[in-house]
């Protein structure tokens, strides 16, 4: 009962929301499914009876005739009412609907912490999840019209059968009881095998991908890989084969029970009473045979139906549960009040901070102490993987600490107000993202007010911009990518990153951090990054990670990282003289490039 | 038309496969529409008629035993049909189209891919291939049937009141008129929709994709996004109810004409001959009428199928035109068969250009690569490297110009045998859903060779730390695809599999196309040391931004702008003093200013 209740409130919930962005198409179309419903068991069944009888009792055509024109005026009612909901509220109403949906979930993702998106299990189960919601809305909603619908036809045909011949109803309950015994097992049974196959299914479906993706081209071409996949998919089918046949025969047969049981004998019956009350005893007369007959098989199969859509219905109420969930979640990080940060580039300090991402044991990063000191520039170098990127995004708070505190003029981070502590903060990483929108947009990262035009300018300029915007026709208004508009260009590699850059010159930021900005830059670009990098940062904090130490040497100080923790930190010419994991690395670097 | 044409195209190729499921689907389906006339035209019939005439009830009986008999034995036969029969039907058909979908992306042009209009509507075509193909086969088993039933239905009415007929075709055809033009409103709405779907979608990715969410909370971008967002509603909404809306009303006609037409029109006739001219017998009357029905509901169902009917033509024509398309790059069955000895590969005059662009990628290139050689490529970003490794692997056919392969033409050779001379890698490799040393060898393991092969090459690449770290070591599985457990490894560490490909190919020729641009500092250089042992008599070919791996090559290319402007040894290109040796000297000043140990 609980249970029920609990399904009730989550479709309720959602029935809320659909009131909410399209009420017009929800109300019509409910009522039209009624009257659907009504005008089925007007045509399908009362009037089979009653033109039968009144022919057979010898009514008058005038009469005839008038019934008719009152069945086909409730019929252009109903096409009527069906082509507004149908056609003209439904089109205009699920626009609505789905973008109230989406917008409303937009905003709540936006708030969600980056650890969610950064976890996979979080990610399918909140996020991924989430984004479906207009879909699993049209669901939904599917299932109530089936159910309005369905829960009307009992009522109407229903009600048709009682008023001409209560033993029918015997006969509809145990068809009723037949199909859903059965029913609910072959759905156990097909279920199970969906199941069974699913991990068959994943392997075909990426064979099929492989195939088709661009991205495996050249390697389906150039090797015999393909002859490989071509085995394997075999293999793959023969299995889907095998589960489908061991679950197909249970099913068939089960089915064919059923069919048996319904198609063959019940119907049999049924005739036989029908024909034998007309016949034999004649209590019935004709008309009722001729409409009896299809409203017993309409009232069974729908009362199917009804029952059918009854499980789906507990199904969705699954996802509403998460749905709930995520509308509910309160962000940790995203968008807190607090107080506002220094304007000038204070201490940042790490003290005893440790981090391991949530559902893992291993820690990503162990123990570190670091102070970070106003204008200095700071290079954090290390293997792939040793934790320099998930370093930089706990200082950015993008992460909180698991252990320990990070501090900013002597204030634990988390007192600040997240926007403005963000504000102090200027990055472009690794895998930085040029948005649809026009290049002044995207250095601004918001609108770009009439006021700050000369300053994205400039941002540009020193960027290295200057040279493809005195190309652009509309200047910093032109759209990039072709997303929004057929006008939109799209930038070479090198070319994004230059507005990424220009992200920090146009941010009034204290502190700039770069997450290996320079990996898809050929030498000379990567050479002039730097400078320039360095020397417009002049007043500002900068702290850098890069894979290529001859970058790093610039540094004011380094900071070596493995497995997590800090194993030597110094500046370039002390790591030398230490003769530690820095130097080795420096000098095999190196290497090459003193040969000459 | 043509969709006809496109779904007997499909079913045709569906019952070469297998003719027995298309008998059994058509059965299927006549079974259902022949049953609806059978109980509702038939059967009524002859119980008013037994009334009529008075038949004794015994005989009803027995009509009403063939009746059960008819029953069971559909019933029969649809449980096998629909829950065992068809379920092998399905996949014995998705078999026989992955199949031929996969030999023809093996065989089609690279360039098919870079052309968006053709690649666009194969990756359609592919992606949907499961999903359509059953029902291709039903859309046509349910227009069958259903047209078989209103002809039986016709036919019936026909022998009584022909007059009824006209009507109701008639009112069918001007419903079928009105229907297809409620359907271009759709499908116009659905074309000026498209930007404004396009924008929405592009909004919603950047919100739920990882890969913007870092950049999305550290600045304001998400509020342009939400303005595009909402203005991209209210455009979809006025367009929208502006078709909608003449649908609407589209669709208020033709149910006009349906219930006008066959049902007070129709209905009207057949009462207004029986009552006032006393035409028939009740029990005609019943047939009369039950056939309208049953033909009315037809033409319902034919309409509506036949949207779908003709949704599965387009889809059809898609696949067709990538099942038909004419390969220019093709596998030469009777060409040469390069000697599994060293090979001396010449490139004359080679120009390139891509499709639908007007600068030459290449522009005559001439050089020549004798046996054994290290050769480096070196230049910018969209220099033409990577299209020159492209046009050596005939992945293109360069439009001026020849390369040869041991002095002959690459045209004739045998393409797959041709293409089995060289090991790749390329900066954009993938890696398979497989275990390691699948993905190293390219083919399953048979035997101990094989075993040893992919060893030596793992441990060349110097991945074999890694892979004794794992518990099934060279056996461990690669990627999530097929399990959430799957091991997913660092981009360095993908690549150093990528690499070891090469090794373990036993090809005289090894390419990389920047092999090293994800791997750390240290790696790379055990990388290069690796391949330069593991390779020491294979010819090498390698791209690379990095001007330090240039230094041991034997000869360095550098090119620009799609042609070679330096060419020599490091020694020589320094001598030279041109573009080289400023590149590699601004590359080199930091690590050379800050001394360290020699």
């Amino acid at each position: 009962m609980k249970k029920l209740i609990h399904i009730i409130s989550n479709h309720l919930l959602m029935m809320k929301y659909f009131l909410k962005f399209a009420p017009v198409y929800f109300i019509v179309n409910f009522l039209f499914c009624i009257y659907v419903s009504f005008i089925d068991m007007l045509t399908g069944a009362y009037s089979v009876k009653y033109i039968f009888n009144g022919l057979s009792e010898g009514k008058s055509f005038k009469h005839l005739l008038a019934f008719l024109g009152f069945v086909s005026l409730a019929m252009i009612v109903r096409h009527i009412l069906g082509a507004l909901s149908a056609e003209y509220l439904s089109a205009t109403g699920w626009v609505k609907l789905k973008a109230g949906m989406k917008k409303l979930v937009f905003e709540q993702a936006r708030k969600m912490d980056l650890v969610y998106y950064e976890t996979p299990k979080f990610y399918t189960d909140f996020v991924w999840a989430a984004s479906q919601s207009d879909e699993k809305m049209g669901e939904m909603y599917y299932s109530w019209c089936v159910f309005v619908a369905r829960l009307s036809d009992l009522i109407f045909f229903g009600g048709f059968m009682l008023a001409n011949d209560i033993i029918l109803m015997l006969f509809a309950a145990a068809l009723i009881v037949i199909r859903f015994v059965l029913n609910s097992i072959i759905i156990k049974l097909r279920y199970k095998m969906h199941v069974e196959a699913k991990p068959h299914e994943r392997e075909r479906d990426y064979i099929t991908r492989v195939f088709y993706l661009a991205d495996y081209a050249k390697e389906i071409r150039l090797s015999d890989i393909h002859k490989t996949l071509f085995k394997r998919l075999k293999d793959t089918m023969s299995r889907i084969w095998e589960i489908n046949d061991k679950a197909g025969k249970k099913i068939t047969a089960l089915w064919t029970i059923a069919a048996l049981a319904s198609d063959g004998f019940l119907d049999f019956f049924i005739y036989l009473y029908l024909c034998f009350k007309t016949l034999v005893t004649k209590t019935l007369k004709f008309g009722e045979l001729a409409s009896l007959t299809s409203a017993v098989w309409n009232f069974a199969y729908r009362a199917v139906d009804f029952i059918n859509v009854l499980t789906d219905m507990g199904e969705q109420s699954l996802y509403v549960d998460n749905f709930r969930e995520f509308l509910a979640y309160e962000p940790k990080i995203e968008c807190q009040k607090g107080i506002t940060t220094p304007d000038k580039p204070t201490v940042i300090s790490m003290k005893n901070v440790s981090f391991k991402y949530e559902g893992t044991d291993k820690y990503s990063l162990k123990n570190i102490t670091l102070n970070i000191k106003p204008y200095e520039k700071i290079a954090i170098v290390g293997y792939n993987g040793a934790g320099k990127s998930t370093l930089v995004k706990l200082l950015m708070r993008l992460y909180d600490v698991t252990e320990g505190e990070i501090s900013m003029n002597g204030t634990d981070i988390r007192e600040y107000a997240t926007d403005s502590y963000r504000g102090v903060f200027g990055a472009v990483f690794q895998d930085y993202k040029v948005f649809a929108g026009t290049v002044a947009e995207n250095v601004e990262m918001d609108f770009a007010n009439d006021s700050r035009r000369a300053d994205i300018v400039n941002a540009l300029n020193q960027s290295g911009f200057d040279d493809k915007l005195a190309k652009l026709q509309k200047g910093i208004d032109t759209p990039l990518t072709r997303e929004f508009s057929e006008e939109g260009i799209n930038l070479s590699g090198g070319e994004e990153q230059k507005i990424a850059i220009a992200r920090i010159f146009a941010k009034k930021c204290s502190c700039v951090i770069l997450d290996e900005p320079s990996s898809a830059l050929d030498p000379i670009s990567e050479y002039k990054l730097n400078q320039t990098m360095l020397t417009l940062s002049e007043h500002k904090t900068v702290i850098f990670i890069s894979h290529r130490l001859s970058t790093t040497c610039m540094a004011d100080r380094i900071i070596m990282l493995e497995n997590g923790e800090i194993i030597e930190e110094g500046s370039h010419d002390e790591l030398m003289n230490m003769n530690g994991k820095y130097s080795e690395m420096f000098n095999k670097q190196a290497e090459k490039y003193r040969v000459s | 038309m043509k969709s006809v044409k496109n779904n007997f195209y499909m079913l045709r190729l569906i019952w070469k496969e297998c003719p027995w499921g298309v008998i059994c689907e058509m059965l299927h389906w006549l079974i259902y529409r022949v049953g609806e006339l059978f109980y509702s035209v038939f059967l009524l019939r002859f119980i008013v008629k037994s009334i009529e005439v008075g038949t004794e009830f015994s005989k009803v009986m027995g009509f009403l035993f063939l009746l059960l008999a008819y029953g069971c034995v559909t019933g029969v036969f649809n449980s096998w049909y629909w829950n065992w029969y068809r379920r092998k039907v399905k996949l014995k058909i998705d078999e026989m189209l992955l199949k031929k979908m996969y030999e023809k992306a093996v065989e089609c042009d690279l360039s098919c891919y870079e052309n968006p209009e053709f690649y666009d509507k194969y990756t359609r075509a592919n992606s949907e291939i499961l999903q359509r193909s059953m029902k291709i086969l039903e859309e046509c088993g349910r227009i069958f049937s259903t047209v078989v039933s209103a002809v039986i239905s016709i036919v019936i009415i026909a022998a009584w009141e022909p007059i009824v007929i006209p009507v109701v075709i008639i009112c069918a055809i001007c419903s079928l008129l009105i229907d297809k033009k409620r359907s271009k409103l759709k499908y116009d709405c659905m074309v000026e929709t498209t930007p404004q779907t396009r924008t929405q979608d592009y909004v919603k990715r950047t919100v739920y994709l990882q890969d913007y969410a870092k950049e999305l909370r550290l600045g304001n971008m998400f509020f342009p996004l939400l303005k595009h967002f909402n203005d991209s509603v209210k455009q979809a909404l006025k367009i929208t109810s502006h078709y909608y809306g003449i649908a609407a009303w589209l669709r208020v006609l033709r149910e006009l004409f349906m219930s006008f037409g066959t049902y007070l029109v129709a209905q009207g006739i057949i009462i207004f001959r029986y009552i006032e001219q006393h035409a028939y017998n009740m029990s005609d009357v019943v047939t009369i009428m039950n056939a309208a029905t049953v033909l009315q509901s037809n033409i319902y169902s034919i309409s509506w199928n036949m949207s779908y009917f003709i949704e599965n033509g387009l889809y059809v024509e898609n696949l067709k035109t990538f099942f038909e398309y004419k390969t220019e790059i093709t596998e030469n069955e009777n060409g040469l068969i390069p000697a599994n000895t060293k090979h001396r590969l010449t490139l004359k005059n080679l120009s390139f250009t891509y499709k639908g662009q007007a600068k030459p990628a290449l522009k005559n290139i001439s050089l020549d690569i004798p046996e054994g050689q290290k050769v480096a490529f070196v230049g910018h970003n969209g220099a033409g490297k990577s299209t020159l490794v492209k046009l050596i692997m005939r992945l293109y056919d360069a439009a001026e110009g020849e390369i040869l392969l041991d002095g002959i033409n690459i045209k004739d050779y045998k393409l797959s045998a041709y293409r089995h001379s060289f090991g790749t890698v390329f900066q954009d490799f993938k890696i398979f859903a497989s275990s390691i040393e699948e993905n190293v060898l390219l083919h399953p393991a048979q035997g101990d060779n094989d075993e040893k092969n992919a060893y030596n090459a793992v441990s060349a690449s110097g991945l074999m730390d890694k892979v004794n770290t794992l518990e099934h070591g060279m056996k461990t599985q690669l990627t999530r695809e097929f399990d959430d457990e799957g091991t997913m490894l660092s981009g360095g560490e993908f690549q150093k599999i990528a690499v070891a490909r090469v090794f373990a190919k036993q090809s005289s020729i090894a390419i990389l196309d920047e092999p090293s641009s994800a791997l750390d500092p240290i790696s790379e250089y055990e990388m290069f040391e690796n391949m330069m042992k593991a390779c020491a008599d294979k010819t090498v070919m390698f791209i690379s931004h990095r001007l330090s791996s240039a230094v041991n090559a034997d000869i360095i290319y550098l090119l620009e702008n799609g042609e070679i402007i330096e060419r020599g040894t490091h020694m020589e290109l320094m001598a030279e003093n041109g573009k080289y040796a400023e590149m590699f000297n601004m590359q080199a000043k930091q690590y050379k200013e800050s001394g360290g140990r020699e």
